[in-house]
Order: structure tokens, then sequence, then C-alpha cells
């Protein structure tokens, strides 16, 4: 049974019954839906990082149910996951710290299958040098570009993207300074996330080396620091989601778990801190977890430091948040990877069992409902679904 | 102001480009813009508007690096220092100063002129300053007055502080002793730009010094007489060599490949005192060598760093060998070193000890062995002699140059023109490096490179060389394995914890 995206979602409730999780608790009652008409294949990408055998790409064909494994290929500490907009190119970053003997990380473009979604390598280019651990990608809305945060090295990269998907080697290289309060994690600069705002015309990044929040203009491939924004003293800024209206900002703390909203005026360049909850958002020195917002703009999504994922409603005049639901699963460490673009499913690695869930979300009131295992793997880090 | 030459400028292609012009690997590596300076503050202004651009500065004074630290740059910034050149001055009493720009040539004139003094530095007259000094600096006087910067008092340095402030730093014993420790030998490009080096102190140059030369003609060479050679020239540094009277002689003993018609040895000597009048150990060294045929008086093969003339001009001395007496100034300002662009590769070795027989039987077969399709007659492999008084242990504690066992430094140098000869002059050069050094007495875990131990002493980083990357122990080797390295990530961390300053081989966080 082939199943599209909105169908393969609703179908969730269904199957709960047939043995999905029994433990996944959420307040209210699951959701069911009607079944829609069928179009083609889904494909799910999962970056897994661990021993030389297991780091790597793995290619899954959402099936209803289920998600059955074709392809893996193997693929060094692959982290952030990016689909080009055309839908037939991956690129992935590698969290590596060496490349050819020299201090850098590498970035790779795979083409996709349109049949099968299998992937095949088309090259991989290193980042600048002391460019190491690579921690986030994104591509410009005009598809010609490749923004590369790069943590270790402290720097930016943009890389050409060709005609055939390939990327060139990189074209501006802007390396940050800075420095913030805590002694540890906080003695250099440490570029962590980009997004491209909606507009396409620039795009926000975070440094949680430095406590800032940077936006840049993005034009002719060409990125130039517009506006710095200072965050509290040692917060860590890490994970972000812009508000689909491009008017919030929602910025993750790696220190203490907190959710700072910033209000971004975009005309003027302006970013200003509106307000902060603290979110108890799961955090370790190594990795935050993102925040996800659905498409309606009303809700937003985090994994918590209990193993669990917080829920919470986006007030829409002055962007704070208030919570709704703290959904758990006994025995299971969970953190978001993704959300689907309906935002009826959040997808979530259970580090514990080594799964992929599905969770179920409420379109009304932006509750979890029920999960079910959608993939067996271990040591998922990202997630990407490519939607036919 | 920095005078800026970017891409548009008719200096650009020029200016942006090494010595060495097989680097950097590609056009896309090339720096954007070259920032030349003539005054410490431009140094500063330049580098505070390069790091506040967020581009990456490399940092220039002589533009002999042997691999692409500098102009491997990609869009970024070469903070050129060649044309800062600020008067030696005397300050604080005994106190001289030099220029980070400041040619190696200009440097000797200058002192000597001035005040009648010299640093015991390399024989490249248009090597800067800057790169020589902070990496190791030494030359023909080294043996008897040590390396360049042991006689190091302080240093003007810029560095970057966390938040991209560029800081003016005076650094010496007392004042961020562990950075001015590190200014004395880790190489360049790792924690700032050094714009000033002074010296309280500085050695009387020498009133005149004598050059003598032997050759060896190939065609008639065997195995036996290779090895003699070497070993005996070997075992002179490792014993004779040793007492205080010879620290004064300086012997390169240049091997090139038998492509080319002779090997020799070239030498530079002159008593503690400075003066020539007892040219016993000259004469002694020379002697020598009688048994292996070696044709006096004949012109050796010049590699880069050989004593050109030291054979062929100067008054001769009366004796048995043919020896030429110069004024010290003249015979060091007129040898000058090869200058001029091409292709080259280099690598490096320090030796405690003489040449085992099996190693020098692997250089003989290497020098004999010809390679169908590679010219190698641009190959030398010089042969320094070492020690004296670069070899005072204490120093090691002091500088970041650890290797003070030594006798002999190896440079390994291949010159060449042409871009479809990289890959066979590479591979030869990079076969014979890891065939010397896979024997006996290395740890096999270290194979094919001089991993300090008892019979060798790693590499010098002034003599970089890419291809030990590829080895984990890399910063070992040039660093040794006793802490020195640990120290300079420390370092590193305390005046660079942002990594602005770095390159290939930098001394990583």
């Amino acid at each position: 049974m082939r199943w599209s995206r909105r169908a393969f979602v609703k179908g969730i409730g269904c199957v709960s019954v047939l043995g999905a999780l029994n433990k996944a608790v959420a307040s209210k009652a699951s959701w069911l839906a009607q079944p829609e008409e069928i179009f083609g294949h889904d494909f799910a990408y999962i970056a897994s990082t661990g021993d030389a055998g297991s780091s790597g790409i793995h290619v899954f064909e959402v099936q209803g149910d289920h998600w059955n494994l074709k392809q893996s290929i193997s693929s060094r500490s692959p982290g952030s996951l990016v689909l080009h907009p055309n839908q037939q190119y991956l690129y992935i970053a590698n969290d590596v710290d060496e490349y050819e003997r020299l201090p850098r990380g590498t970035v790779e473009a795979y083409k996709i299958d349109a049949d099968d979604g299998s992937l095949t390598l088309i090259n991989r280019q290193p980042l600048s040098l002391s460019g190491i651990r690579p921690r986030h990608i994104a591509i410009s809305p005009d598809s010609e570009h490749l923004v590369v945060a790069i943590h270790g090295g402290g720097a930016y990269n943009v890389l050409p993207i060709a005609c055939d998907g390939s990327l060139g080697c990189a074209t501006q290289i802007l390396k940050e300074v800075g420095t913030g309060a805590h002694p540890v994690y906080q003695t250099c600069s440490h570029p962590h996330t980009v997004a491209f705002d909606a507009t396409g015309q620039y795009f926000l990044a975070t440094d949680e080396g430095c406590d800032r929040i940077g936006a840049f203009t993005f034009q002719n491939g060409e990125m130039v620091r517009a506006l710095q924004v200072l965050a509290l003293p040692a917060s860590r800024p890490s994970h972000f989601a812009i508000h689909p209206d491009g008017t919030f900002v929602y910025v993750a703390s790696a220190m203490d778990g907190s959710i700072d909203c910033y209000c971004l005026r975009t005309g003027t360049m302006e970013m200003k801190f509106e307000s902060r909850v603290f979110a108890n958002l799961k955090t370790s020195h190594e990795e935050t977890h993102p925040l996800f917002i659905s498409v309606s703009g009303r809700f937003l999504y985090a994994a918590s430091a209990d193993d669990g994922i917080s829920a919470w409603e986006i007030d829409r005049e002055d962007g704070k948040l208030a919570p709704i639901q703290h959904w758990k699963s006994t025995e299971r460490s969970l953190r978001v990877l993704m959300m689907s673009p309906d935002s009826r499913c959040l997808f979530a690695v259970d580090s514990a069992q080594h799964a992929v869930l599905s969770i179920a979300v409420d379109p009304e009131s932006g509750e979890l409902g029920t999960a079910f295992t959608a993939a067996r793997i271990r040591n998922a880090r990202s997630l990407i679904v490519k939607y036919t | 102001m920095a005078i800026t030459v970017d891409r548009q400028d008719p200096r650009y292609p020029t200016l942006r480009r090494s010595r060495n012009l097989r680097l950097p690997p590609s056009e896309a590596d090339f720096a954007s813009r070259i920032d030349l300076c003539e005054s410490a503050s431009d140094v500063a202004a330049a580098l505070q508007k390069i790091v506040s651009a967020g581009l990456r500065p490399t940092i220039r004074s002589g533009g002999h690096c042997y691999e692409d630290f500098v102009v491997n740059n990609p869009g970024g910034a070469i903070l050129d220092l060649s044309l800062l050149k600020e008067a030696h001055l005397q300050q604080d009493g005994a106190r001289y100063c030099v220029s980070a720009g400041k040619q190696l040539g200009e440097v000797y004139l200058d002192l000597f002129k001035r005040y009648g003094v010299t640093i015991p530095a390399g024989t490249c007259y248009a090597v800067c300053a800057g790169g020589h000094v902070i990496g190791g600096g030494y030359g023909l006087l080294s043996r008897l007055h040590g390396l360049t910067f042991d006689w190091l008092s302080a240093v003007d340095i810029l560095t970057v502080d966390g938040n991209g402030k560029v800081t003016l730093r005076h650094v010496d014993k007392e004042h961020d002793p562990d950075l001015f420790r590190a200014c004395r030998g880790a190489g360049g490009g790792n924690f700032g730009v050094i714009t000033a080096f002074y010296f309280d102190k500085l050695p009387p140059a020498p009133q005149e010094v004598v050059q003598a030369g032997l050759s060896f003609d190939w065609s008639t060479m065997t195995e036996d007489r290779f090895v003699s050679i070497l070993t005996t020239y070997g075992n002179y540094w490792e014993t004779r060599g040793k007492d205080p009277d010879t620290y004064g002689l300086f012997a390169i003993l240049d091997i090139a490949h038998s492509a080319n018609r002779r090997l020799g040895i070239s030498l530079q000597f002159c008593n503690p005192d400075g003066t020539c009048r007892d040219l016993s150990v000259v004469n002694e060294f020379l002697g020598l060598f009688s048994s292996c045929n070696p044709s006096p008086g004949a012109p050796a093969p010049a590699g880069e760093r050989a004593i050109a003339h030291s054979s062929v001009t100067g008054e001769a001395c009366k004796g048995q060998y043919d020896v030429r007496r110069h004024l010290w100034l003249d015979a060091t300002i007129a040898g000058g070193g090869a200058e001029g662009s091409g292709r080259a590769k280099y690598k490096s070795s320090y030796m405690k000890n003489n040449f085992s027989t099996d190693e020098a039987k692997c250089i003989y077969r290497h020098m004999t062995y010809d390679v169908p399709g590679v010219d190698l007659r641009g190959f030398f492999l010089a042969i320094d002699s070492y020690g004296g008084a670069v070899n005072r242990s204490r120093l090691a504690e002091e500088t970041s140059i650890w290797q003070r066992s030594s006798i002999m430094k190896l440079q390994f140098q291949s010159y060449w023109s042409n871009e479809e000869d990289d890959a066979g002059r590479l591979k030869w050069i990079k076969d014979f490096y890891a065939d010397l050094y896979s024997n006996s007495k290395v740890d096999s875990r270290y194979a094919a490179t001089p991993y300090p131990g008892a019979h060798y002493e790693g590499c010098y980083i002034n003599y970089p060389d890419s291809d030990m990357l590829a080895y984990s122990f890399w910063p070992q080797l040039y660093y040794g394995d006793q802490g020195l390295y640990p120290f300079l990530q420390n370092v590193k961390r305390r005046y660079d914890s942002n990594n602005v300053f770095h390159h290939a081989m930098s001394v990583r966080l």
C-alpha cells in the first residue's frame, strides 16, 4: 500500500491501534483522519553517527506505518542535512575536524534518484582551512549557494551550487571572532545555525561562542553583516526558528535550556529581545536540539531535558510562549528531528530505543498525540523527508 | 596607512604570488589583496581592518616560506611587512632593534656599520627577519654564536584578543613570558604579527673569514668512496666538531644528484676572536678528505644555501689547500644566496650522530638512481654542520627550538621549472625521504620520518614540509615529544583563542 504524505500522517492514529507505542502519554485522545488519494513515493534520509561502519546516510522509503530501509551509504560523521529546492539533490555537512590531512570539515552533495530515492555522491568539498566541525547548512532561496555555519573554526563559508547539483569551492569565507562569559564553552566564536528568511534577502545566524545573533544580507552569493544582537551573557544561542510571518525569532539557549523570543523588523534591520521562557530544553556540551514552529505559526515544539517534548502556543501579538503540553514516553529519550511541512507530524529520534518516532500533532490545539515507530536506527542525528 | 593592492591593481599578479611558483595549488587559493605596511602603526591598523572585515590574515616579510602558508589564503589578505624597515635605533641603552621587514643583508650591513655587531642568521640576503627569526634563524655563524633568537631579548607583537581587538604587546622574559618563548622558534603565522625584534646584546661581527671548497666528480664516484665522504664528514661533527676551537667552522656538504657533474663541500671559518690568524682547524678538516680524491678549488654545485663563492674569489691563503680570505662583511653580503622564483620542494631533518653506512648507502642509491622522465638535476641534499654554541641545552627550556643535541641539519631541496614535472619531482623526493628514514634507527611506529630519538631530532619548522601532515605525530617531528607542543597550544589558546592566525601547519587549538 502506498501512502501520500497526508495520508501517511493521518494514518498514524490507526497505526497506534495496531501496536505502535502504547506508552505514549498524550493529554487528549489521538486524532484520526480520512485517507486521501495516493501520490508517489516519499523518502526519508537519516544521518547517523557512530563507529566507522555505522556512520552514514540511510535512505528509507516511507510507506504507511513504517519506513523501509532502501540504502545505507557511508559518510564521515554526517550532521546537518538539507534538500535542494528542486528535490533532486541532498547536501550534508560532515562534522569532522580533518580532511586530507588538513584541519577542515567537508560538505557533500548527493544526487537523489527520482524513482527509488537512492543517493549517489556527486562530490565532496572541503571547507576553508581551520573550518572544522561544520554544524549547520542552508541553501539560498535562489538555490545557487550553500551557506555553512562552521562551529569549530568560527567561520561561515559560502559555496556555489552548480546546475548539476555539485558544490564548488568556497567563494566566501567569513572569519568570526568573539568570546563569551563561559570559561569553557565560550573561548571563541562558534557559529551554530543558519537560516534564510522568507524573503531570501538575508539570513540569520547564531553564534553560541560569543552570545551573538547576526543578520546578514545575501545577494549574488555574498554575505554581508547587517545586524548583530547580543544575547544574554553566557546563554549560548544555538538553534532557532523564524516565525512563518517573519516577525519573531525563537532562539534556544544551550546553557540553561531557555527559549528567547526576539522581534525582528527586516525593513529597518532591527532585532529586539522580547521575552524568555525557561523551557527546560535538552542541552549538552556537544549538541543542542532544534526548535520547530508549525506552519500555522501557532505552535512551537522543542525537546526537553527530561527526554520528552514540550509544546508551546505562540501569542501572535507579542510572540510570548505559553505552555500547552509536555509529552513524554517512558523509557524513551526523545529529541525532535523534523516537522512535516503540513505540521501534522513531528519526527523524533529515540536514542534509548534506537528508533525514529512519528508523533501526530493536532493542528487545532497543537497537542501531540499518538506515536509509532517509523524506523529502527542507531545514533540518528538528523533527518529530512523528501515528499512527492 | 597601508598600501592596499587588490585584484584590480596592476601590481597584484606580482605581489600575490609565492617565490615557489608551485604554490598555491590553484588560482582560487590566492589572497584577494595584499596590504603593504611601512610602519608598525600601519600594521596594527591594517590587521584590525582585516579582522573586523571577517577576513583571514596571513603574514609575509620576505616571502620565502617553503610551503603555501602565506599565499594560500582564498579571499583573505596578506599582511606584507617587506616595507617595514624602521631604522635601527639604540633604545634603552645597548638595545638593538630589527624591524620584521628588514632583509638579512640589510640587517648585516646596518648592524655592522652602526655598531660593529651582527646576528647569527641565514645566508640568503633577501630573506627578511620576520619569518626567519621567529622560526629559528641560523647560518654560518651559528656554531660560533648560536641561533638568532638565542640572543633575542624582546619582541613587539600584535595579537588579536578574544573579541577581535588588535593589541600591541612588548613581550620579554618578564612580560607575557610564555608568548615570548613561543616567539623564539615556534615558527611564523601562529600567534600574531611581530613587527620588531630587540636584542640587548649581540656578538661582535668577525673581522674576516676564510672560505674553501672541495668537490668530487660523480663520474668517478663509487659507493665506497661516497660512504667514506659522508661518514668522514659526519664523524668530524660528532667528535672534533664539538671542541670550542672549531665552533667558527661551518660547512655544507652539498650532494647534488648524479645527473649533475659534482658534489662538494663548502666552508666558512673564523677563529672565536673573529680573525683568521690560525687556520689549523680548516686545514685539519680539509685534510680528512684527502683519501676521498677531492678536486680542490673546483666549484661545488650550488644548492640554494651553498657558500657559493667559497673557492673562486678572495685572497688566497698560503698553505696546502685552496683557502680564500675575505672581509667578513664582503663574504656575508656577497654570498647572497640564490633568489628568484621557480618550483620547489623542501624537507629537513636533524641528526644527532654520524651517518650509518646504511644511511650513506641509501643516499648514494637515490642520488645515482635515474627515474625515467624525471630530470633530477635540480636536486640537492645540503648537509649543514650544526651544534657548537647552538647546543647549549638550557636554551631548549627558554626557547621553542628544542633541538639542542644535533650535529648536522639536512635540507632536501628540489628545484624545477615546469608544472608538468611536479608529480615526478614530488614523488621522487618523498620516496627518497621515506626510504632514508625507514631504517633500524627509527621505531616502526614512526617509520619514514626522523622521529626524535637517539639518532634523529625531528625536523626544522622553518623548512616546513606539508608531506609530514600525513602523520598524526607531525607536531612531535617539529616540536618534540617532551611537552613543547602542548605548551604552544596553551599559548595559542591564551593569545589567539579564535585561531585568527592559522595555516596548514600552525599550532592547533
